[in-house]
């Protein structure tokens, strides 16, 4: 660990910044906020979408999030926000120190720890900020290690498994990890070994540890559900990775190869190990939001492959070979560290991102202040989280995304892309206010029909906020079904 | 070409490009096609000419892998890297297939010969093929891989000697030292111009990277790559990283990799002690194989033609449009959502923005390509600039809205693909 604890060192100021000083990089804080608030407030989880959407009221709902959208909801400012944040970020910093620390008691060494860190840690980046799948990295890193356990205490992984179940729906992870596991470790020792009976005993275990939650078996419903759910098309997590991802590209790609490089030449549980990084592998490659999980798990597992398989990784190399080495490795690497890690920081706190609004944060704001019920449609659908709960605000779709029904996400992509249909399908839903960005299809076509019904309420370097006259509104898309002949044989 | 007899190595004015270098990449493949074309055989010559291609690259793996594994894990090398060309029948094409199995060949070869056919192999491929540029890179490596295994031996100087050939013959094309500069940019391996060209595997290639790439990965975790050195270690994973930037290479990973795994599960379940040590050729159970193989390569290959005739039928859909719209006068320019409507719209004597050699052409006419494919805020002055009166959208498309409030009218529409025209324009 002795490379390993300054490199996470430098990747926990990077965290840390991004966590506590930038903006949130999606709506969805906004809406669990408001999820926490209404859970405390009811004392109950609502378990459908209410009136805060036009197009979906009543449509079930397993808003996964509840614990994280509790404590997110008493930290708004100041200092809470600032430990909240800051907890989040020391989630990906355990994620990351545990699976180091896993990977030794693997027998890694500290090169090999230490380049497989730095390959975990980027997988990070991409996924990272104050989001409920972040504070569930350490459980699955927790949950990994203790499937490595030998003896009772790695029965905890089923607590783990609860506890992640009411976290995050990945916990649907758990009880395959843990079969796969287990049949590995029956492959490994050719036949129904302790450990082997241990891994399956545990994912029976993990399998109904990730019902003990508000939803029971509702979650992992759900989860299987989402897995083949066709919304995620319009969802740029989910697409599947390429090379064009930096997260990939930097961080997973390189452990992939040298997974397929070192797994091999031996080790006592090879094919454990093999089936489980097929397993990630398949997620790896299918979405990108997978990358995390997947640095997060083949971290223990590459780096005791890597020491095993090359001579420069080897343990040897572990003490240091004269007084001077020492001296290098006792001081002046957590000098380095140190200082690199303020560097990043401050950085960080100095960089002209933390001002950026990426999420339309005026815009939407600025249409509470207008009269009357605003049925709101956000061209990108996660700006529309930061309305939910808002007074005479409805939302067309935002970052909840699962209980929406796949017409609305249609009638979505057919507004959002200006399809020929985009019209009727405003009126269809009555849509009277809509934020874009600035000089998207979108906003120019809006434009271009100023004249008649739409008029920009706000405006900002960035973005718009377009709103419609009720009156003016249904004769305006009469006049355009007559412009468009063409219109009503075309496909949403 | 054929008609001038003489090499164009800028666009010709079917394009915007008029003018710009990079017009000759490929020559020697689209000479190939437009003979076969020609010839009395038509659309079946071109077929033939794929199957034979397929059929060689398995050869050609074949008789790599039997070197070092029992016939059993030569069909699986085979049946990998079959899976990984899945998609590459039409569309992704199967040039990658077989002058990657041949350089691989070559790079396998001792003593001059070996250095000989690296270098022939090099100059055909990059006069067939921008993909062509992959060949020093993988001599590179597989130099490196030499020396990284041994730092001074004849084998290591014979592969950097063969490395220096193929950067050389990359020079042998009548684009002459900016060969590589060119194919880099054609290669554009994570741009996306929209339409059909999003090179990214998943979109290119889906059917070979969900199930061929996916198992070579898992074959490779499973065996391992380092079974025969770092040597082909070290190419197999810069074929890995090179196919997944761009679909098209999918094939190229299975030809590297196949034969390493055959070999690491040949010392893993056939009892064979030492993967670098040869096994004995087995030829007549390697013929069997590669016959079995190559029955499924043509079934499938005739399968992915029914595919590709749905595929040609979407990418002819616009031609009674595009007729119209070239009987149509004061037609200045055309540009297309789809670069394969545009390849369409060449042949009727209508100039394109640009067609799919869009890789190579200047980036003026890049940017304003993806403007306009992309709806971006500066699709109409592209127009304006490089005169467009006309363009293919798919019917349902952003652009499709634009134009009509714009003003362009729709000469044609289907279900799938409009031409509007700019105002003022047409009947």
């Amino acid at each position: 660990m002795k490379y390993a604890w300054l490199i996470v060192g430098v990747f926990a100021a990077r965290f840390f910044a991004t966590a506590i000083a930038f903006p949130q990089v999606d709506g969805d804080l906004s809406w669990q906020r408001w999820l926490g608030r209404t859970i405390a407030a009811n004392g109950a989880i609502p378990r459908a979408l209410g009136r805060d959407t036009f197009t979906a009221p009543g449509a079930p709902w397993t808003p996964q999030e509840w614990l994280f959208s509790l404590v997110a909801a008493r930290a708004r400012d100041g200092i809470a926000w600032d430990l909240f944040a800051g907890g989040i970020a020391l989630c990906a910093v355990a994620a990351l120190a545990l699976g180091s620390w896993h990977a030794v008691r693997r027998g890694a060494s500290a090169r090999a720890v230490a380049v497989c860190v730095v390959l975990a840690g980027l997988t990070l980046f991409g996924s990272f900020g104050v989001r409920v799948q972040v504070a569930a990295w350490p459980l699955l890193a927790l949950f990994a290690f203790l499937l490595d356990v030998e003896g009772p205490w790695a029965f905890a992984a089923i607590a783990v498994a609860a506890l992640w179940s009411n976290v995050h729906a990945s916990a649907m992870l758990a009880p395959v990890l843990a079969a796969i596991a287990a049949v590995g470790t029956f492959v490994d020792d050719r036949g129904a070994s302790t450990a082997a009976r241990r891994l399956g005993l545990i994912a029976v275990g993990s399998a109904l540890a990730i019902c003990l939650n508000p939803f029971g078996p509702e979650l992992p419903r759900y989860a299987l559900a989402l897995f083949n759910s066709p919304f995620k098309a319009q969802i740029s997590e989910w697409h599947p990775t390429d090379l064009g991802d930096t997260t990939f590209a930097l961080g997973a790609l390189p452990l992939l190869l040298l997974a397929c490089v070192a797994v091999v030449p031996g080790g006592p549980r090879r094919t454990r190990d093999t089936m489980l990084l097929v397993a990630l592998a398949y997620l790896l490659l299918g979405a990108v939001r997978n990358v995390a999980l997947f640095g997060i798990v083949a971290l223990p597992l590459v780096a005791p492959a890597l020491t095993r398989a090359f001579a420069f990784f080897a343990k040897k190399h572990d003490a240091p070979e004269n007084a001077r080495a020492e001296k290098i490795a006792r001081v002046a690497l957590p000098a380095f560290g140190f200082v690199l890690a303020i560097v990043v920081g401050t950085g960080l706190l100095r960089s002209t991102e933390r001002t950026h609004d990426d999420l339309a944060t005026h815009a939407v704001a600025s249409v509470a202040t207008l009269p009357g019920e605003r049925h709101l449609f956000c061209a990108d659908f996660a700006w529309c989280g930061l309305a939910v709960g808002v007074p005479h605000v409805r939302v067309f779709l935002d970052g909840r995304a699962d209980p929406y029904p796949l017409a609305v996400w249609m009638d979505f992509d057919a507004i959002a892309r200006v399809r020929p249909t985009w019209r009727a399908t405003l009126a269809r839903y009555d849509v009277n206010t809509i934020v874009v960005a600035k000089d998207s299809p979108l906003d120019r076509i809006l434009a271009l029909d100023a004249a008649r019904a739409w008029h920009v309420t706000y405006r900002d370097a960035r973005f718009r906020v377009w709103a419609r006259d009720r009156d003016a509104a249904y004769v305006d898309v009469r006049r355009s079904a007559r412009r468009e002949p063409y219109s009503r044989d075309c496909r949403v | 070409m054929i008609a001038a007899v003489a090499f164009a190595t800028t666009f010709g004015p079917e394009t915007a490009a008029y003018g710009a270098d990079g017009g000759a990449l490929g020559w020697l493949a689209a000479a190939a096609n437009a003979r076969l074309a020609a010839s009395p055989l038509g659309a079946g010559a071109a077929a033939a000419a794929t199957t034979a291609s397929t059929l060689g690259a398995l050869a050609l793996v074949a008789m790599r892998t039997q070197r070092r594994a029992s016939w059993p894990f030569v069909l699986g090398a085979l049946a990998l890297v079959l899976l990984c060309s899945l998609d590459a029948f039409h569309g992704a094409g199967t040039t990658t297939l077989f002058f990657g199995a041949a350089l691989v060949a070559a790079l396998d070869l001792g003593g001059t010969l070996g250095i000989v056919a690296v270098g022939a192999v090099t100059i055909v491929w990059c006069n067939a093929d921008a993909t062509g540029l992959l060949a020093p890179v993988l001599a590179l490596a597989n130099a490196l891989g030499r020396m990284l295994e041994a730092r001074r031996s004849p084998a290591v100087t014979q592969a950097a000697i063969s490395a220096l050939v193929a950067c050389i013959a990359t020079l042998a094309t009548p684009e002459l030292a900016r060969f590589p500069q060119l194919a880099l940019a054609s290669l554009r391996l994570v741009d996306d111009f929209g339409g059909t060209l999003a090179w990214a595997p998943a979109a290119v290639a889906a059917r070979a990277y969900r199930v061929g790439f996916f198992a070579l990965i898992a074959g490779s975790f499973a065996l391992g790559l380092r079974e025969r050195g770092s040597r082909e270690a070290l190419l197999a994973s810069v074929a890995i990283v090179v196919s997944l930037a761009n679909g098209a290479l999918l094939p190229l990973a299975a030809i590297v990799v196949a034969p390493v795994l055959a070999a690491a599960a040949t010392v893993r379940f056939g009892g064979v002690r030492d993967a670098r040590a040869a096994v004995r050729p087995l030829v007549p159970q390697t013929l069997v194989a590669f016959a079995a193989i190559g029955a499924i390569a043509i079934a499938l290959g005739f399968a992915s033609r029914a595919g590709a005739t749905n595929a040609t039928r979407a990418e002819s859909e616009p031609l009674p449009a595009l007729r119209t719209l070239a009987r149509t006068r004061d037609i200045r320019g055309v540009a297309c959502a789809d670069l394969a409507w545009c390849d369409a719209a060449i042949p009727l004597g209508l100039r394109v923005l640009a067609d799919h050699r869009i890789g190579a052409m200047p980036t003026r006419v890049q940017t304003a390509q993806i403007a306009i494919v992309r709806a971006k805020q500066a699709w109409l002055r592209a127009a304006d600039d490089f005169h467009i009166d006309a363009i293919v959208v798919g019917a349902d498309a952003t652009l499709a809205t634009l134009l009509a409030a714009e003003g362009w009218h729709p000469l044609s529409r289907t279900d799938r693909i409009a031409v509007y025209l700019r105002p003022g324009r047409g009947p």
